[in-house]
């Protein structure tokens, strides 16, 4: 059965057990990986994953659908709480992008290439063209803002949404969505 | 404004990863209500970093459910609790009859269970009613005990999950379909000799939609069929030829037919015929 979002949303904000338990067992492993991603190791993600369900579940009345769907208005918490997590255990984030972060092979490492969904992520990041790939890695899986990216790359800011904004578009393209 | 323009500055993008400034995010949604593309943009871009995510999940560990949970469990929810509406009224009392946390499996098996007990034609019934939900609830409640003995044989039993999944759905959109506004629903009684029949059916008169209910027909000889005729600008149409058997579906949809004032079903030779035998008429009813 799949429950329809405006029903979830709605036993959600009732505080019923059975919404936050379809929640977590819909996106536990969408958010999960996310997390990962931007703050490894598991152990890392793990508690990422904790605190943004609580937050979730704390705050839900504020989420009003008109401004968006759900699972975004999660991965943006989940994004911050990571964020948060990863400035507490690198200081800076600079030191972040300084140590791996220009590295997008690295990709190799948060994918499981034993899993045919990750190979078809990164197959796709594989066909998307240089400047465009590093800009995707940095913004929609690691987690950076544009702001920063641009900074890191020194590109103009212009330049980084446009090729954040292509890279949707190849990955629509890609993945045949409409 | 050149929304072209706007759209593919990529200030969407960061709309929806809340990349930007206050100010900002409150220009991108006050732009989404005034321009319909825009707003379809933002969903399209949404509903990509969803399926980019789950393209990315990762296993989550079994213990972090009970984590996370009882987390949960210790947290107040900030803000009103929203006044119980519909939905949220009829699908919190069927989690209401679910006390632990016994997983989602099971969750579904019983709110396939409940639908399934409360069966098409009583549900519908009160669903017409003003009090609709209270009584539904308090028909819920009182099926608890039977759910309960009933649940575990149903589990068991040859239907699988999935199964039941797809009765649900069936079941979801009949109740969408009879309780939404602009939904006639059309008793068919029995004429004189055919006291004991009676159908429903479930017309919207805008889009011409029909559903028909079987409530209480009676088993034919083999070589006659019921055939069901909508009545516009006083003429017959036939809509539908079916028999009533053990597998008898209770609940068809119709072909859409406009501007219908008479629904009748009559008796006729196997396959149905050209025009209504009028003395063979079984049930009846106008829209």
């Amino acid at each position: 059965m799949k429950i329809e979002e405006e029903e979830l949303v709605a036993g959600l904000k009732s505080g019923a057990d059975w919404a936050i338990s379809y929640l977590y067992e819909h996106y536990s492993d969408a958010l999960y990986g996310v997390a990962y991603r931007i703050c490894p190791p598991e152990e890392n993600a793990q508690d990422i994953l904790q605190d943004a369900f609580v937050k979730i579940w704390k705050n839900i009345r504020k989420y009003d659908p008109k401004k968006g769907r759900l699972y975004t208005w999660m991965v943006n918490i989940l994004r911050n709480t990571a964020i948060d997590r990863l400035r507490k255990e690198k200081k800076s984030i600079n030191v972040e992008i300084q140590n791996d972060g220009a590295d997008v092979y690295s990709l190799n490492n948060l994918y499981d290439k034993q899993k045919p969904e990750h190979i078809g992520v990164l197959e796709m990041l594989d066909k998307l063209d240089e400047g465009v790939k590093e800009t995707a890695v940095y913004i929609y899986i690691k987690g950076f803002t544009q702001q920063e990216v641009s900074e890191e790359l020194a590109l103009p800011l212009g330049t980084v949404k446009t090729r954040a904004r292509i890279a949707l578009r190849e990955l629509r393209k890609y993945f045949d969505l409409k | 404004m050149n929304v072209e323009e706007y759209i593919s500055s990529g200030i969407l993008e960061a709309y929806v990863l809340s990349d930007l400034s206050d100010q900002e995010m409150r220009e991108v949604q006050c732009m989404s209500h005034i321009y319909p593309e825009i707003q379809e943009e933002l969903t399209r871009i949404e509903e990509s970093l969803e399926f980019f995510a789950m393209q990315g999940k990762m296993q989550t560990p079994d213990f972090m459910k009970e984590r996370i949970m009882t987390a949960i469990a210790e947290t107040e929810q900030e803000g009103e609790a929203p006044k119980p509406e519909e939905k949220t009224a009829k699908l919190r009392s069927l989690d209401e009859q679910e006390p632990s946390r016994g997983g989602r499996s099971m969750l579904l098996v019983a709110a396939g269970i409940a639908l399934l007990l409360i069966s098409s034609y009583t549900a519908f019934q009160w669903v017409q009613g003003a009090s609709e939900n209270e009584r539904l609830q308090a028909k819920i409640e009182s099926q608890k005990g039977k759910l309960k003995s009933q649940g575990a044989d149903l589990i068991t039993s040859s239907k699988s999950l999935k199964e039941l999944r797809s009765e649900l759905e069936d079941k979801k959109e009949r109740l969408a379909f009879v309780s939404k506004e602009g939904t006639s629903k059309i008793a068919l009684n029995g004429v004189p000799g055919h006291e004991g029949s009676r159908v429903t059916m479930y017309y919207d008169k805008l889009t011409a939609e029909s559903y028909c209910e079987i409530n209480q027909l009676e088993e034919l000889s083999d070589d006659q069929q019921y055939q069901l005729w909508a009545i516009v600008d006083g003429k017959p149409i036939s809509m539908s030829v079916f028999s009533i058997d053990e597998n008898k579906q209770d609940w068809m949809k119709m072909e859409d037919i406009a501007n219908v004032q008479t629904f009748a079903i009559t008796i006729e030779p196997y396959g149905g015929v050209e025009s209504p035998t009028l003395e063979n008429m079984v049930v009846a009813g106008n829209v």
